[in-house]
């Protein structure tokens, strides 16, 4: 760590030194641009207007629409540098630090909740945004990533490892594709078919993280060592098959050491079937990297540290090149090579100056990826018009400009808020609550602890169970004696709930925990009164639970579901356009509390409410020939036609799209 | 052309299209695959899928062992229609009509934990981290096409966040997801307030504001949502949205199916596959009984057995039994232990899982546990080869291949060899 921050520094000062008499690096960009268009004969695309300028810019770096004050401003603003200045700004912005949270959730697969068992998955999504907003760069966040040991109250980047609690191989394969652009999965089980890498390289790599233990056994918990001598010593038999009320009780008490990520001894060994004559079955593989050299292997330093440092030098020939692929699309719609994570050797770049550019510039700027985007937004090539047409399979793009999208789900979900409530930027969401509750909190409840404490406080929840043993054989009885009525037996299943209920009570008492947390398992938690839950439902789309829940807005529009890499999708489908026709959420919008009707109402005359209402849901102001469609509209239905244009603009396509 | 979803081709889907060629597979376009010459099950046209989430206890329900008191705990067995053979109490009426359907009591998965178990039920695959395959619903689309293509070709009903949809497949072939059965297809209907008139005119002006844009931008993308608004005002006028709509039911079936949303949900998937829709999942909840599970079971037992038995009767009376297939089933089983909480805990080594319809030879019990109930003891049945038999019932061709993006190939049931034995 030492080590990398000196060389940060030194980093720091050479581009302090080269950048005065430099010109910005969006020059060279668009010198290189130009020299290609030049090369090629092609024209690039004009430039766009403000009105296009400032809803895309918006919905790239703040992930919504502006609001209709946000987008005045701008086009009424008379400085020559406005747009520069906006992007400054909204990179600025915390609109920012949402949108990029769902770039690292679809990258990261990052769930809200991991399993019903492994807890971690809401500390490990708040270190991620804490990363964003303090912004870590990129290379020092995926160090963090790999080497991360302990336990998630410690060290929430473990998740990355629980993430695949079970899978490590398939861990390694996802390292690989995310950071290196490399498709490795196919050799998990044979050497690849059409790239080189063979199963024994596969291994090789696997080793440097097989030994991370994501699941721990009591065994490995030192604290748990000197409470179990303490046991022994009492003639206990906290086993499953012995006293269980007691192995229950260190089961609960141990639960935020129950997983994590700890480094141990543990042998990777080729499959049993091994095919290949470069190793034999169950042959021990010792880590190695797949390509070029592995950083500091030198005595003292763990495999995964190398490891880390290997990925994240700016030696390696594949993670600054993928990084900076990956910014390039975000910003253009499409990388220079594709898909983005699957950089194979003679995979053919079309602008190979430009990607060398692009990597030099992001080790320049030290993995800063917001500084690394501020200057592609800067870009002539940003701000030109985008492609009218589908670009054909067998056609290179030219990058004449950027590439014409539909938003993204979290973009439309956003915008909609933006149109609907205030202040959308600074509201937090409901939180997730865990099975085991404030992980933090119990863990810091039992340091300190000697083991005479942890013992007592294990047979207190083991006396508390068989105390309420009795309580439990006669429900048992209760429901044996039961006929066949269905009133009887719904009375027995409150009764039993209740005795669960005050069970958990108890429990909470017993290991000093803070009544709030743990009891709502998995459930989000919700204000009892409906009108407030809803209201906590808007919020932006980093605020709610990750993923959204099956069939919620965000889901049909195409929401990861962040089970694998990159896994949203923006197609058109019937249940979207019923949502957006008849949903809650249209409705919403023409209520008169809507942020958009309080924005419109304030319009001087029905002209301005027109522009107000235009501005708002588009950007723009109506043109000469709109006018006139909204007077017949007017004409035709009076006061009421004030909803039907409303409506109507929020169903049209250019709302969901970002020319 | 299947409508109800469109999506780009993505370069992605290229690059599989070239991996196809490389690893010498079948690059045959789908719908034009050769048919297996034998036929001997294949009577299905259409499943309904009724999941028992969580882990359905198949000694509380299929499986009892009224011999040994140790594990069986206050459930008593009753007779079933077929001699020799007992249920437990709790479903009395599939008891009467055992021989309607195949019970299958050896049941074996390699997983016993939810999540993973659920998605090995759907997938046949197991759980990875790089990938996700796609549920029976995915391949019915995938490999036979739609029926109807004014609905989707699959829909789950009560589902939770953990449905297996399309996989590493286009998400056209995703499931359309029904929460409440009884609200039917979620905003098909205009707002109270809004009458058709005024709706058509609002779609009028939005087609106005948009013509320059049109004009402009002729994408496939954009060409979609064009096409997908009039697919959708094309579906809230058609009739065949009243296939969503289960209060056009006479109230005495709807009242026969269960008040309950299993039961309403079954009753919806009736509905839905007599408008060939291909493949609906009905999920019941709550079968996850560590705790309590002598006043959980029987509840839930109770709903299956009223809307299960309500369905083969109404499914048979309409002559749509042999060509729609039936399953019931679940991730896992329960332990013979009781525990300290009067539950049961999972057990993923013997458990009952049921078919009918669609070729199934009904009245028969397949495999068996040993005198616990714990483990499988006769004629195994794994994961892959229960969908296997589920695939071949709909005559799916099981080694036909298609390509994950990533280039990896993939088959429905994953090699599972179908039991023929249950076919008749």
């Amino acid at each position: 760590m030492k080590k990398m921050l000196s060389a940060l520094l030194v980093c720091f000062l050479c581009r302090a030194f080269a950048g005065v008499e430099q010109h910005p690096p969006q020059s060279a960009i668009n010198g290189l641009m130009n020299e290609y268009y030049a090369a090629q004969k092609v024209t690039p695309l004009p430039a766009i207007s403000d009105q296009t300028f400032v809803r895309r810019a918006y919905l790239d770096i703040a992930g919504r629409i502006p609001t209709y004050e946000e987008c005045t401003t701008f086009l009424g603003s008379k400085d020559p540098y406005k747009r520069d200045k906006l992007v400054d700004d909204l990179l600025d912005s915390p609109a920012f630090n949402s949108h990029m949270f769902n770039w690292w959730a679809d990258l990261l697969r990052l769930k809200s909740r991991l399993s019903n068992q492994i807890p971690g998955g809401q500390e490990y999504i708040d270190w991620i945004k804490q990363c964003i907003e303090d912004n870590v760069p990129f290379d020092q966040v995926v160090y963090a990533l790999i080497t991360a040991e302990g336990y998630p109250h410690e060290n929430p980047a473990t998740g990355y490892y629980m993430r695949d609690t079970g899978m490590p191989l398939d861990n390694m394969s996802n390292t690989a594709q995310i950071f290196l652009g490399t498709q490795l999965q196919c050799a998990q089980c044979h050497d690849h078919p059409f790239d080189d890498w063979t199963q024994k390289q596969f291994y090789e790599l696997a080793a440097h993280t097989y030994g991370v233990q994501t699941r721990i056994r009591p065994q490995n918990q030192e604290a748990f060592q000197g409470v179990m001598e303490h046991a022994r010593r009492e003639r206990m038999q906290a086993s499953r098959d012995g006293d269980r009320a007691m192995f229950r009780a260190f089961q609960e008490i141990f639960a935020p050491f129950a997983f994590g990520a700890k480094e141990s001894i543990r042998p990777l060994r080729l499959p049993k079937d091994y095919q290949y004559d470069n190793g034999k079955p169950n042959e021990t593989v010792e880590p190695r990297v797949i390509f070029g050299e592995a950083a500091a292997t030198s005595k003292g330093v763990p495999a995964r540290e190398s490891y880390a440092n290997w990925i994240i030098s700016p030696e390696n020939p594949r993670f600054t090149k993928v990084i900076a692929n990956r910014m390039w699309k975000k910003v253009m719609g499409l990388g220079l090579f594709e898909p983005v994570d699957d950089f194979t050797s003679e995979r053919e770049i079309t602008h190979p100056k430009l990607l060398d550019y692009l990597s030099t510039l992001m080790t320049d700027v030290d993995y800063d990826l917001k500084e690394f985007l501020r200057t592609l937004y800067k870009t002539d090539l940003y701000q030109r018009e985008k492609n009218t047409k589908d670009i054909r399979h067998d056609e290179t793009w030219h990058f004449t400009g950027p590439i014409m999208h539909r938003m993204t789900a979290e973009q439309i979900w956003d915008s909609m808020m933006t149109l609907a409530i205030k202040d959308l930027d600074t509201k937090s969401g409901p939180r997730v609550t865990q099975r085991y509750g404030d992980l933090e909190a119990r863990a810091k409840n039992l340091k300190g602890k000697s083991s005479e404490e942890i013992f007592t406080m294990a047979k207190d929840l083991a006396d508390l169970e068989k105390g309420l043993i009795t309580k439990q054989a006669s429900l048992r009885q209760r429901a044996q004696d039961m006929g066949n009525d269905p009133a009887e037996r719904r009375r027995l299943a409150r009764e039993q709930n209740q005795y669960q209920r005050e069970r958990r009570i108890k429990t909470n008492e017993i290991l000093g925990i803070d009544q709030g947390g743990g009891e709502m398992m998995g459930a989000s938690m919700m204000s009892p009164n409906p009108r407030n839950r809803m209201e906590q439902q808007f919020v932006r789309a980093s605020e709610l639970p990750s993923p959204a829940q099956n069939g919620h807005f965000l889901r049909q529009f195409g929401q990861s579901d962040r089970e694998v890499i990159e896994n949203a999708n923006t197609e058109a489908s019937v249940p979207q356009v019923l949502a957006m026709m008849n949903g809650q959420f249209s409705q919403n919008l023409l209520h008169e509390r809507s942020m958009l009707r309080r924005t419109v109402s304030e319009g001087d005359g029905l002209t301005e409410m027109i522009d107000r209402l235009f501005l708002t849901v588009l950007s723009r102001k109506p043109d000469a020939s709109e006018r006139q469609i909204i007077a017949q509209q007017f004409k035709k239905r009076g006061k009421m036609a004030m909803q039907d244009i409303t409506w109507a603009l929020v169903n049209t396509q250019q709302f969901v799209f970002i020319p | 052309m299947n409508t109800w979803m469109k999506d780009p081709i993505e370069r992605r889907q290229f690059i599989t299209n070239a991996a196809k060629t490389l690893l010498g597979v079948s690059a045959l376009p789908v719908g034009v695959h050769a048919r297996p010459t034998v036929a001997t099950g294949g009577k299905a046209k259409r499943v309904i899928y009724l999941y028992m989430a969580g882990g359905m206890s198949q000694l509380d329900t299929f499986d009892p062992k009224p011999d040994n008191r140790a594990v069986q705990g206050p459930v008593s067995a009753i007779k079933t229609k077929l001699t020799g053979e007992r249920f437990s109490e709790y479903v009395p009426r599939l008891a009467a009509m055992a021989d309607k359907f195949a019970t299958v009591r050896s049941l074996v998965s390699t997983q016993g934990a939810h999540e993973q178990g659920t998605y090995f039920m759907h997938a046949s695959y197991i759980m990875r981290g790089t990938i996700r395959h796609p549920g029976l619903g995915a391949w019915i689309q995938k490999l036979d096409g739609v029926h109807n293509e004014r609905l989707p070709a699959s829909v789950t009903i009560g589902g939770g966040s953990r449905g297996i949809g399309a996989g590493f497949m286009e998400s056209r072939f995703s499931p359309l997801a029904i929460g409440n059965p009884r609200q039917g297809l979620q905003n098909s209907k205009l707002p109270p307030h809004v009458n058709n008139n005024t709706f058509e005119d609002r779609l009028d002006l939005a087609d106005a504001f948009d013509r320059n844009f049109h004009k402009t931008y002729n994408l496939k993308q954009t060409r979609a949502y064009k096409d997908m608004y009039t697919d959708a005002v094309k579906l809230m006028k058609s009739k065949d949205l009243e296939a969503f709509d289960i209060t056009k039911e006479p109230k005495n079936i709807q009242e026969a199916y269960g008040d309950n949303n299993f039961g309403q949900g079954v009753l919806l998937a009736r509905r839905l596959i007599e408008n060939d829709v291909r493949f609906v999942e009905v999920t019941s909840g709550g079968w996850d009984t560590h705790t309590n599970n002598f006043t959980s079971v029987p509840d839930k037992a109770e709903e299956l057995d009223q809307a299960l038995s309500t369905l083969l009767k109404d499914l048979d009376s309409r002559g749509l039994l042999d060509e729609t297939l039936v399953v019931v089933a679940t991730e896992f089983g329960r332990t013979p232990e009781i525990n300290s909480n009067d539950g049961r805990d999972h057990s993923p080594t013997g458990f009952t899982c049921l078919l009918s319809g669609g070729g199934i030879s009904g009245g028969q019990v397949y495999g068996k546990t040993d005198e616990n109930g714990k483990h499988a003891t006769d004629n195994e049945v794994t994961v892959p080869q229960f969908n296997a038999t589920i695939a071949h019932a709909l005559n799916l061709p099981l080694d036909h291949v298609v390509m994950s993006p990533s280039g990896r190939p993939f088959t429905v049931a994953h090699k599972g060899k179908p039991v023929m034995d249950l076919f008749g």
